[in-house]
């Protein structure tokens, strides 16, 4: 699709994702067995024949950049267009911060100039979607901007942006309302007809794309058109969404179809081997990528590039991230276990509700006994646990 | 100092039966994710080698699309890279390559344009994982002009190999291709390091003689072991000449071992290759696997034994594979067994089929020296009958469909041909 510039707001904090995002934006979490969740939405860009994209990106930006690069994966590295990290950058006189959503386009809208649409959209969301229904359904409708949305559960509606519609429009908009009368949840994904965003952007009374463009244009009667999205789509807001969005990918049928061949999701991968199952492996309703070494027993989990489970060490419904090492008799249970985490030998990490979770680099000693919900700072070592017993919920954090 | 590896690609192969029928040997998918050449290729990249030519000749669509622009090497280069060399007409007496020799001579051209003293002489059959600095470093302190990688092999295998003799000063004494009564069992690897000016001069003054078989092993070697300019560079590790189908069996099933002797994950040591971009391995709730090798995007559903599976095979619920080598896209239906087999890409097994049943052992009919020991082969592309039974070293050829399955047994020792190709229709 030629005119069209798509930008992916991809610098949010992630706040509700506590240590997973302590150096990474939500945008890059690991998600799915060997992706991040940026993927998903460059993967569409890509099935959707869109050629320039700018990704957004301020908070701890350097893993995002890593893994985009020049944007070969997703075909993005281009002579023409292609995919651009537009983070935040000085000038002679002033050093500005993105001070949100719309002040990001505002201060990049060279990027976008001369196109005819521009596409916004989240970072943060695993989904599969071709935009050029989304385009097509805009230019039929003849709106100023069309807001992509999905039914949820009126119990959800404090984690979204909840839309009203009348027909074909979109009549009212609360953000993360206590209750509403709606069901219509905005996905985060925007198509604006550049010349009216360009004008709204400058005329924005504030520096949020909700609260000082989208709103003000309902209010005002602008022609705001909802498309619905029936799809797959999660946010992965917050530890237990992300969790569960995981755990769905295990399901006999999986909402979201990762192995269509004619939608195929592009990442960043490392050349290693294939996972190799010893003797004694046993695996069952489970995701492994490669370099793993099976020695163990795999339940239910989702284990990322590079994890050993060593001999008698069991994993349960868990997530475990690249290079993790899960060493012999170790048992593991309804944890998410960031990268480079060391699990001592015997260790018994997680409970049967909350998720536990183990920062990047955690070296967990042997022995060690970890309750339900607990969290293990990023970088904890031998010495930061006082005893072997961590209580549920609990938190051990680095000094 | 630059330095520059010609790697020999052009090998039919013949042993290796179906596997090499459409493909060069190098180019035949190893270890489930790789091809052959990926180690030469690998090697000269990880020893700082970033100048090569691959010399192909023999069925190289599939090498060169494997091989491209060499992204996956770190070869897509502005200076230096990787080059396909094939065999071409137009320049001089340019024709095919008449043997290993001659395919460089033909191409000794390139080298023109660099400032070069050494050039480096790779087979792209051969699985092993070397570092090729420590050999520079013992060419450049011999004064021959010729070093030649060697290693002990087994008495009993001497007959397939190059084997010589040397001095106490690593000199080579004496060169003998494939003997029947070995002197020594010190074989040559196939990789040369020679001086750029003799390997110049003694290509040259080869081509120029019609009864040579213009072969490295054959013809040079011999030659410059007696003007005393060959020493021997002794390696110990492991490294593997896959000739025979056995050979390729064992290598593969080698690696389904914790302590496999031939190391794919030292992170110091990559084997590059081109992966495809697929999902995680996915393992159904009934899905099974213990001591195997397996590639992502594959979906287990069945029972997965000893057995190395390449990127996005399926196993459906029931099926059992064991002790067999699957290769890309391979699909096995529910209730089936595939036992001791080898199923190159794409084969389709059909519900309830027996692929390798049985106690009967005898050897193939048409080709006992390549399938003897049990192992059962199905070409590319194959899709065998729902309740099919195969027995044990069978032959069954690629690209054939259910309705050429006349039979619902093929025996132990039998051959199923592909069909004729059809004819072209001529054009009026």
């Amino acid at each position: 699709m030629r005119d069209i510039g798509v930008m992916i707001l991809a610098g949010g904090k992630g706040d509700a994702l506590g240590l997973l995002t302590k150096h990474r934006p939500a945008s890059a979490i690991p998600y799915g067995g060997k992706y991040r969740v940026i993927d998903f939405a460059l993967s569409n860009c890509a099935h959707s024949e869109i050629s320039t994209v700018g990704l957004l990106t301020q908070y701890a930006p350097t893993s995002l950049n890593r893994h985009v690069g020049i944007g070969r994966p997703w075909g993005l590295d281009r002579r023409r267009g292609g995919v651009k990290l537009l983070q935040p950058f000085g000038t002679r006189g002033s050093t500005a911060w993105y001070r949100g959503t719309a002040d990001a386009l505002l201060q990049n809208v060279n990027e976008i100039y001369g196109t005819r649409h521009t596409l916004v959209l989240s970072g943060d969301a695993v989904y599969l979607m071709d935009y050029g229904d989304l385009l097509r359904a805009h230019e039929e409708s003849g709106a100023e901007l069309t807001l992509a949305v999905k039914e949820v559960a009126p119990a959800m509606c404090e984690r979204y942006g909840m839309a009203t519609l009348d027909g074909e429009r979109v009549v009212a908009f609360e953000e993360k309302p206590r209750r509403t009368s709606t069901r219509w949840a905005s996905m985060g994904i925007y198509i604006f007809d550049t010349p009216a965003l360009l004008k709204r952007l400058a005329a924005a009374g504030g520096p949020d794309l909700v609260y000082h463009v989208l709103m003000p244009m309902i209010e005002q009667g602008a022609h705001v058109a909802p498309f619905i999205f029936d799809g797959y789509h999660e946010d992965l807001g917050t530890i237990e969404a992300y969790y569960r969005a995981n755990m769905d990918l295990l399901a006999a049928r999986p909402p979201l179809n990762m192995y269509d061949p004619l939608w195929p999701v592009f990442t960043h991968n490392k050349e290693r081997a294939p996972a190799l199952f010893a003797a004694d492996a046993k695996v069952s309703g489970s995701l492994i990528s490669n370099g793993c070494v099976i020695e163990g027993e795999v339940v239910e989990s989702l284990l990322f590039e590079g994890v050993t489970v060593q001999r008698g060490a069991r994993v349960e419904r868990s997530v475990v991230f690249a290079d993790t090492l899960i060493e012999a008799e170790a048992f593991v249970r309804r944890s998410i276990l960031d990268k480079y985490v060391n699990v001592g030998a015997g260790a018994r990490i997680g409970g049967e509700a909350a998720v536990t979770v183990a920062g990047k680099n955690a070296k967990l000693p042997a022995g060690l006994q970890v309750g339900e919900g607990a969290r293990l700072d990023v970088g904890v070592g031998l010495g930061d646990f006082p005893s072997l017993h961590v209580a549920p919920y609990a938190e051990v954090m680095r000094p | 100092m630059s330095r520059y590896a010609f790697i020999l690609a052009g090998g039919e192969g013949s042993r290796l039966c179906l596997l090499s029928e459409k493909r060069a040997k190098p180019a035949v998918p190893f270890a489930s994710k790789y091809r052959i050449i990926d180690f030469a290729l690998s090697n000269a990249v990880n020893s700082g080698i970033f100048d090569i030519g691959v010399v192909t000749q023999y069925r190289p669509a599939s090498l060169n699309e494997h091989i491209g622009s060499g992204r996956a090497w770190d070869l897509d280069r502005s200076q230096g890279g990787v080059e396909l060399l094939q065999p071409y007409l137009g320049w001089k007496e340019t024709d095919w390559y008449r043997g290993t020799a001659d395919a460089i001579y033909q191409n000794l051209h390139i080298l023109e344009k660099k400032r070069l003293e050494e050039i480096l002489i790779l087979s792209g059959d051969h699985l092993y994982k070397m570092d090729y600095n420590p050999m520079y470093a013992f060419h450049r302190s011999h004064p021959g002009g010729v070093t030649v990688a060697v290693k002990d092999v087994p008495w009993e295998a001497t007959d397939q190999f190059g084997i010589l003799g040397v001095d106490s000063r690593d000199r080579v004494t004496y060169f003998e291709e494939k003997p029947k009564q070995a002197k020594s069992n010190l074989a040559s690897m196939g990789i040369y390091i020679f001086r750029r000016s003799l390997l110049e001069k003694v290509l040259r003054d080869d081509s120029h003689e019609s009864s040579s078989h213009h072969d490295f092993g054959r013809s040079i070697l011999p030659r410059l072991v007696d003007e005393g300019e060959v020493y021997a560079y002794p390696y110990r590790h492991y490294w593997e000449d896959i000739g025979t189908v056995d050979s390729y069996y064992r290598a593969n099933m080698e690696l389904t071992r914790s302590d496999s002797a031939l190391e794919l994950r030292d992170p110091d040591w990559v084997i590059h290759t081109v992966s495809q971009d697929l999902p995680p391995l996915s393992f159904g709730t009934g899905g099974r696997a213990s001591q195997s090798l397996i590639g992502s995007g594959c979906i287990i559903r069945g029972t997965v034994e000893r057995s190395v599976l390449s990127p996005g095979v399926i196993v459906e619920a029931g099926a059992v594979v064991r002790d067999s080598i699957l290769m890309n896209g391979c699909w096995v239906g529910a209730g089936t067994v595939v036992d001791h087999s080898i199923l190159d890409k794409n084969v389709f097994v059909g519900r309830g089929t027996r692929l390798g049943d049985g106690d009967d052992y005898s050897p193939n009919v048409e080709c006992p020296e390549h399938l003897s020991s049990g192992v059962t082969i199905v070409g590319k592309n194959t899709r065998l009958p729902e309740g099919l039974v195969v027995g044990r070293n069978c032959r069954v050829g690629a690209d054939l469909v259910e309705r050429h399955f006349t039979a619902p047994e093929l025996k132990s020792g039998s051959v199923l041909n592909p069909p004729p190709p059809r004819a072209i229709p001529e054009i009026a």
